[in-house]
């Protein structure tokens, strides 16, 4: 079985899409008789043939981090190359991992509705999405959890549905910690790993400059 | 007078007519309304590589040489930012969302928690209220609203929010409807 695996990152090779990509391959490879092809969609061309290759998979995961709410533009350059074969992939088991620095699975519910909605465009069948919410530091339990997910795929094509939850951190603030999340941002607590490089890069000083301003 | 910046996502002349119709009634409301209006199609603008040197190197100011500046300062002093999109593959188009991407500059990388949420800290003292005009001869409620909800997001995240997001086809009497409600 043949398994196309897109990485919709900008940042190609060097972002957390491709590290979850290595964990689902690292599953998917214990099964007999697969064979994974990875294509990285931050290049123009790589969209043209990764539009081209989906045509006659039986398998595709598309991997992304949640930009401004929903796909990377690219993704969506990507997924407006489908076009031509709405309708028609029949024999398709799509499915999505989307991950996101903010913590909350919630972030990424609207644009896992309409990968729903994409999936049915292109008359696919729906493997499911995988949110890896928090992915400013992917956790070690988090990536046994994806590389689990690619062990299991070969049985069904569908991303099993008992395990898609254990990927985010959590879903969303609970009661009780929103007033100790409130407290720590208030004390400057969240935010120390962007201090960190804003001093190494010389812009602390200018980190609210407002350039378009009035 | 209001200032309006339209994000025109039309990727080709389909709805060339429709623009044209829409110039036209921006131009009778000229006493009270200060629109200026983006056509991506025709400007030059990367996607997002991801390489936040607008949060962390250069504060404010992205670091790719292209017409994104232009929107950038627009939106930043606007009172009602509007993307306009025809549908695409259940979507607004890739130019549309290329834009979204490119707004974080007018963000911080800080998070805070907002609404119960985690969001990003504001740069900005004021932003506009954020529309969506979406092209759709075929009316579909049920993707529009997947559509709205993208948005409605996204203004949360941008320290907006939606007032005004609207189903159109590409029709004179919409382009006037759609007009009157900037």
């Amino acid at each position: 079985m043949q398994y196309l695996l897109f990485n919709g990152s900008p940042r190609g090779k060097t972002g957390n899409s491709e590290i979850i990509l290595n964990n689902l391959i690292e599953g998917l490879s214990e099964s007999p008789d697969v064979s994974t092809e990875v294509i990285r969609l931050n290049r123009p061309s790589a969209r043209e043939e990764a539009a081209q290759k989906i045509v006659t998979a039986d398998c595709a995961i598309l991997v992304f981090p949640l930009y401004t709410d929903a796909m990377p533009g690219i993704v969506m350059d990507f997924i407006e190359k489908l076009e031509p074969y709405k309708s028609s992939l029949h024999k398709l088991n799509l499915g999505f991992i989307v991950h996101s620095g903010f913590p909350e699975g919630k972030q990424s519910r609207a644009v896992e509705k309409y990968l729903v909605r994409l999936t049915t465009l292109l008359g696919a069948k729906y493997a499911g999405t995988v949110i890896a919410a928090g992915s400013m530091g992917l956790s070690t339990k988090q990536q046994k959890v994806i590389r689990e997910l690619g062990r299991r795929l070969p049985e069904t094509l569908v991303f099993d549905t008992d395990l898609i939850p254990r990927a985010s951190q959590f879903e969303e603030l609970s009661k009780a910690m929103i007033p100790i999340m409130k407290f720590l941002s208030k004390a400057g607590l969240l935010n120390s790993y962007w201090n960190k490089i804003l001093k190494k890069n010389g812009a602390f000083a200018d980190r609210f400059s407002k350039p378009y301003s009035k | 007078m209001r200032k309006i910046t339209i994000i025109n996502g039309c990727s080709d002349e389909t709805h060339s007519v429709f623009e044209e119709a829409l110039t036209t009634e921006i131009e009778k409301h000229r006493t009270t309304l200060s629109v200026e209006s983006f056509k991506l199609r025709d400007m030059k603008i990367g996607y997002c590589t991801g390489c936040w040197s607008c949060w962390l190197k250069t504060p404010g100011l992205c670091s790719m040489k292209d017409d994104m500046p232009q929107i950038l300062k627009s939106v930043a002093v606007s009172d009602r930012t509007i993307f306009l999109s025809p549908v695409s593959m259940d979507f607004v188009t890739a130019q549309t969302k290329k834009i979204c991407d490119r707004l974080i500059p007018l963000v911080h990388p800080y998070i805070e928690v907002d609404v119960g949420e985690f969001h990003h800290v504001r740069r900005y003292d004021s932003y506009p209220e954020l529309g969506l005009l979406l092209v759709d001869p075929d009316r579909d409620g049920e993707r529009f609203d997947v559509i709205r909800h993208v948005f409605e997001r996204l203004s949360i995240n941008l320290k907006s929010s939606l007032p005004l997001s609207m189903m159109i086809d590409n029709t004179d009497k919409e382009a006037a409807n759609a007009v009157s409600s900037l």
